[in-house]
């Protein structure tokens, strides 16, 4: 510990691993970012904040509140639901655990605090419990989620003055046995909900409903209880913790707290093939840095996106520095599916600064205090710029300087972010959108409230109308209008068969069969099956290769066998997409553009091999599955038929335009909306499913109607306006699309951007999709053509 | 309208007319709730539809149950059995007179005159708020009679004064006796309780599930422990035409959604029947904890539950007794106390015997034996070296063996 320091200093700390790469790194460096170091903003102990509160957090060193902290506690005080918006290491906790705590003491307060994952309910509980010990507060704080036995659930239920859960718990453990839990709701003064900005997409949704369901409790047993809520940066706190909860919500968006100066580097590896635009791995360059970093004394962290890459970064960086093993161990990692004691044990030794470095997925992420690291790398792009900020957050604690290194991976998205850098750091972070009146959503919810309580004529669940919706689960069966009220008749609990992450119903599972014993080794969502589950499919689990022997549809059930193929699988797939309905349209000089509704065909009709690192097609295979049949929520942009014709040669070049240009926007869409690429997906056809058009098994786009190949490209009497669709990915739509129409001129910008600035000569899979050798040789650039899609669909700039 | 004007919309459109531009969209044409619902999720059952009901009164009911209407939609059943009633070969009366054995009773005092027994027809068995019970059975002593009152409600609305009139008669009893109910029937009715705004009557009562101490009994010797196995196998009672309980919710569903009373006298007939099992199951099981090979229960299971009960005296009384009827689990817990009474020549011999036919833990018992109690080590040495040549050397027994032979020198 003591020589590391001195080595620490001798190299010049965190600065001289900067000087260091600036110098030997430059070209590898894309963009650059210092943020200077910044005081802290001190309050005063609120008077009226209970002594022995006080003495709590005086024998834990804290002898004064972060301006934030004293905010939130004044908000509170005075019965406002409340959001704080915090870096990491800003004492959050604080923030609810003071007025919590007050209340327990002054008046028997009771409070739930709901958080995304299990391992972080642990956590809570554990600081709650030392701040009890320190101040003798006598205050029980316990955990109640799946892992809570039986026989102590009562006691949690019936002693907890804080009971720490997760939505999943809430949903289908406590509101639907809310009268056991009837002494905790009569008391119930706070919900605190933390790691906010999580609950965005189909899990938000739900989890606006579930909190709906809660109030309905609430209300029940006669109490209105305060919420405070907990983000990391994203754009809209408030209006998302307004719209979970459906009220006004003060926000608190100033933090007091102080920090080092940050420096934030991102990185793109070199290209080792500058012909086919191969770059080294991302891999070997955030081992690399972090090499660097650890021979400087550094303490670092290496966040990697899956469990095998934080095996195998591991498995590097201990062959350098763990070899000897007399010595104490220097690297370390941190993962899912550890034991949660070896996962204490490494936090432990995390903060007690034992570990050199640390290589973890984002389940180090969220809440779990390792405390003060030096240098932070991301091997991948997170996917957000608010997640980036929070994992980034991780160095720089206590006042030291830090340095953040982003390594781009090969995927489109990385590539985009790092060779754009002034959109990634001159970003403010994205908006999190939930869509809680999503009508599957919403009517499933109402099926588990009915089954809570029975509704009564004149109540009012969501923005949708209630009693049509009771009369639907009539029809159902499942709930009986008697007098003016709606009771539960089924025999059956709801809540078990709503999904809290997915929409569609019927999860797929994947049953391994190689030795004989059926294993379930995985879970697939209905909507992503076809494309990843047909028979003779390569589907992988943490690189393993499984493949599927046999796909039993209507049972739902997948049974695959290990294998090793030098191949993986990708399906070919015809959406077919018609318009229903537009809410709002848009109309340029060049072009249309709206949103709306659509209805989607998907055929899945056959598969690729495609043999790895070459990329070489090794051949096909057919898929017989049923049609997928989808309505959902769509933005749609389309060029008007004269223009087109003057800006492309024929009919297939503007078609190979449109399919890049979708590729392009389909990416910048997945950044934009702080979702998975999977949640969108894109479309090119006509808008009256007439057409459409696919990157087909030749690499070149084809169209097609509903019986095989169309005319459309030669016959022209046929008028061609061809469409591109970005669409929600699921039943219904989740809210997802309507954001990409409001801000269009935004989104076809950056989709300019991304393809104008990518240095691949004719188009490439982080521009525009991949494109075949042989348009190399004729000398047509599917990248220019995408590039004057896009331009007309913006008006020309 | 506005359906069939969205509805046009949509035709239009499916039919390639685009709508001009200058068409404003408006809320107003939104398609119906159900057909948008519909149009994601596909209708996968087609349930027939609901008709309303066919009006039946509350009288009709009654007099088909031959019963009496107490107040709107609840319906009160009255049956009177003299307590040396049969019910198979038990007398529903045989718990008045003798004391129930711990195992059955629990720790708590138990007066059969001051019980009531309670079993429910429930609109499903998924528990949670969602659940109700249309039918609450009830028995108790009372004059010399067992007295059985089933309360049957035909609408929802009549569970608060159904709630009501079972909350007077359980108020003034000491327990509740139940088959299963302490997972189901009394979690289920204090919640029923609690959302009618009822002080719930069964918080001041202990508790008798007589699920419990059947299964302890008989878990290793039936497929199953379930009412109607205990009534065939142990009470020789046997049920003719019972209607399943599983088809229980969907009668009384029937009743409020259609009007239709078919199998509803089974219903009651069932849950009626569940009573008199509960009171005549007392005295079977407390024969059964007495004399467990009378009844084919396995003695060492009964033996182990007067363990847990607090009562190692009977317990092993109890296995002295009947040594000849012990099977090998049987015999290692009698040898088991032996060791603990310190009757070594006793628990010995056990072992012994065991050990010949090569089970594994007696010969352990006996090198424990020698070497800590007969200080033979040679001997000890000898049961390790027995165990180790059938159980393989596990390190433990390694252990074990070095252990002692150190000892020996």
């Amino acid at each position: 510990m003591h020589e590391s320091k001195q080595d620490n200093i001798s190299k010049g700390g965190v600065h001289g691993l900067v000087r260091h790469i600036q110098s030997k790194y430059k070209k590898r460096i894309t963009g650059d970012l210092l943020l200077p170091a910044k005081k802290g903003d001190y309050r005063d102990f609120p008077e009226d904040l209970d002594s022995k509160i006080t003495k709590a957090l005086k024998s834990r060193g804290i002898e004064k509140l972060y301006s934030h902290q004293e905010a939130a506690w004044r908000s509170v005080q005075q019965k406002q639901d409340t959001v704080v918006v915090t870096p990491t290491a800003s004492g959050k906790t604080i923030c609810y655990n003071l007025p919590v705590l007050q209340a327990i003491l002054q008046s028997k307060a009771k409070a739930l605090y709901l958080f995304p994952t299990k391992a972080l309910s642990q956590d809570q509980v554990a600081e709650i419990l030392e701040l009890n010990k320190a101040g003798e507060l006598g205050v029980r704080a316990y955990t109640f989620d799946g892992d809570t036995p039986g026989d102590a659930r009562k006691a949690v239920r019936t002693r907890g003055d804080i009971v720490v859960s997760n939505p999943d718990m809430l949903h289908q453990g406590i509101l639907p046995h809310h009268t056991k839990w009837a002494q905790f709701f009569e008391n119930l003064q706070f919900i605190v909900i933390d790691e906010l900005h999580i609950y965005r997409g189909v899990f938000g949704s739900h989890m606006a409903n579930v909190l709906r369901r809660l109030r309905r409790i609430c209300q029940f047993y006669g109490v209105k209880p305060v919420f405070i809520f907990c983000s990391a940066t994203i754009a809209n706190p408030g209006e998302l913790a307004q719209k979970l909860i459906g009220s006004p919500v003060t926000t608190i968006d100033k933090s007091g707290s102080p920090h080092g100066e940050k420096r934030l580097f991102l990185w793109n590896p070199p290209k080792i093939n500058p012909d086919l635009g191969i770059r080294a791995s991302s891999r070997s360059q955030s081992t690399r840095i972090a090499r660097m970093a650890v021979d400087r004394g550094l303490k670092s962290i290496v966040f990697a996106r899956s469990r095998i890459m934080v095996e195998v970064i591991t498995k590097y960086l201990k062959d350098t520095f763990d070899s000897d093993p007399r010595k104490p161990k220097r690297v370390s990692s941190y993962r899912g599916g550890y034991l949660p004691t070896d996962r204490r044990e490494t936090e432990k030794r995390l903060r007690g600064g034992q570990v050199d470095c640390v290589v973890a997925t984002s389940a180090l992420e969220l809440g779990v205090d390792i405390g003060s690291l030096d240098v932070c790398i991301l091997n991948g792009y997170p996917g957000t710029v608010a997640g980036t900020w929070q994992r980034l957050g991780r160095a720089g604690r206590r006042n030291r300087p830090a340095l953040g290194v982003l390594v781009a991976s090969s995927t489109p998205l990385d590539q985009f972010i790092v060779r754009n850098p002034e959109f990634f750091l001159g970003a403010s972070p994205e908006s999190a959108r939930i869509a809680p009146d999503q009508l599957l959503i919403l009517v499933d919810h109402v099926r588990c409230a009915a089954f809570e309580l029975p509704f009564g004529d004149s109540d009012n669940f969501g923005n949708e109308n209630l009693t049509e919706i009771l009369q639907l689960l009539e029809e159902e069966g499942v709930v009986h209008h008697e007098g003016r009220q709606w009771h539960w008749t089924a025999d059956s609990y709801p809540a078990n068969s709503v999904s809290l992450r997915s929409v569609a119903e019927g999860n797929f599972v994947v049953i391994d069969t190689t030795a004989n014993n059926k294993k379930v080794i995985a879970e697939v969502d209905f909507s992503s099956a076809p494309m990843t589950l047909y028979e003779g499919a390569i589907y992988m689990i943490q690189a393993v290769e499984y493949q599927v022997d046999k796909l039993d549809w209507d049972g739902r059930k997948a049974f695959v066998k290990k294998t090793m193929a030098d191949y993986y699988t990708d399906a070919i797939d015809y959406t077919r997409l018609k318009i229903l309905d537009d809410f709002d349209k848009s109309q340029k000089n060049n072009s249309e553009s709206a949103h709306g509704e659509v209805h989607l065909i998907r055929r899945v009709a056959g598969y690729k091999k495609i043999r790895y690192h070459t990329h070489e097609n090794v051949g096909f295979g057919k898929i017989n599955l049923p049609d997928q049949e989808m309505h959902t929520t769509s933005v749609w942009w389309s060029i008007k038929p004269d223009e087109l014709e003057k800006a492309f040669a024929d009919r297939a070049q503007a078609l190979d335009g449109f399919l890049g240009a979708a590729y392009a926007l389909h990416t910048v869409a997945a950044v934009f909306s702080m979702s998975e690429p999977q949640d969108i997906g894109r479309a090119v056809g006509d808008g009256n499913a007439t057409w459409f058009a696919t990157t087909g098994p030749s690499g070149r786009g084809s169209i097609r109607n509903l019986e095989g190949e169309s005319s459309v490209l030669e016959d022209e009497s046929i008028k061609f306006r061809p469409t591109v669709f970005l669409y929600d990915n699921y039943p219904g739509g989740v809210g997802l699309s309507a954001p990409f129409f409001d801000s269009q001129a935004v989104l076809v910008e950056r989709a300019y951007s991304l393809v104008k600035i990518c240095n691949c000569p004719k188009g490439c899979p982080a521009c525009i999709g991949p494109i075949l050798a042989s348009d190399e040789e004729r000398g047509f650039s599917p990248k220019k053509a995408a590039l004057t899609v896009l331009n007309l669909l913006n008006d020309g700039g | 309208m506005s359906g069939l004007k969205s509805k046009l919309k949509l035709l239009r459109k499916q039919s390639g007319i685009q709508s001009s531009l200058e068409e404003q969209p408006s809320n107003e044409t939104k398609t119906p709730l159900s057909q948008r619902f519909h149009r994601s999720r596909p209708k996968t059952s087609n349930q027939p539809p609901i008709n309303k009901a066919i009006k039946i009164s509350d009288q009709q009911i009654a007099e088909l149950l031959n019963g009496e209407v107490k107040s709107q939609g609840l319906i009160e059943i009255k049956r009177t059995f003299p307590a040396t009633f049969k019910h198979g070969r038990f007398e529903l009366g045989g718990a008045l007179t003798k004391q129930l054995p711990t195992p059955i009773k629990g720790e708590n005092n138990f007066n059969a005159e001051k019980a009531i027994f309670l079993d429910l027809e429930t609109t499903g068995l998924s528990g949670g708020t969602g659940t109700l019970a249309f039918l609450t059975g009830l028995g108790f002593f009372k004059d010399g009679n067992f007295q059985v009152i089933l309360y049957l409600i035909t609408s929802f609305a009549a569970e608060k004064s159904m709630l009501n009139a079972v909350a007077k008669i359980i108020k003034n009893q000491k327990t509740v006796v139940s088959f299963n109910g302490k997972s189901f029937d009394g979690p289920l009715l204090s919640t029923r309780f609690r959302l009618a705004g009822i002080a719930d009557p069964l918080t001041n009562l202990n508790h008798v599930d007589l699920l419990h101490p059947a299964r302890r009994a008989f878990r290793n010797v039936w497929p199953n422990c379930r009412l109607q196995s205990v009534e065939k196998k142990l009470m020789s009672f046997h049920r003719k035409n019972d209607l399943p309980g599983s088809e229980a919710p969907e009668v009384w569903l029937n009743l409020v959604r259609y009007g239709n009373t078919e199998k509803l006298r089974a219903v009651v007939k069932h849950n009626g029947l569940d009573i008199l099992s509960l009171a005549a199951m007392l005295p079977a099981l407390a024969l059964t904890y007495k004399y467990p090979e009378k009844v084919g229960a396995r003695v060492v299971d009964i033996a182990k539950a007067y363990q847990k009960a607090n009562e190692p005296t009977t317990s092993f009384t109890l296995l002295k007794k009947q040594q000849n009827y012990l099977d090998r689990d049987g015999l290692i817990e009698l040898a088991k106390q032996y060791r603990r009474e310190k009757e070594w020549q006793k628990a010995k011999e056990i072992w012994t015997d065991l050990a010949n036919k090569e089970d594994t833990e007696a010969i352990l018992c006996l090198a424990k034996y020698e070497e800590h109690i007969n200080k033979n080590f040679f001997s000890a040495t000898n049961h390790i070296n027995k165990l180790i040549k059938l159980s393989g050397p596990l390190p433990e027994h390694v252990y074990r063996r070095d252990r002692v032979q150190a000892k020996v020198v």
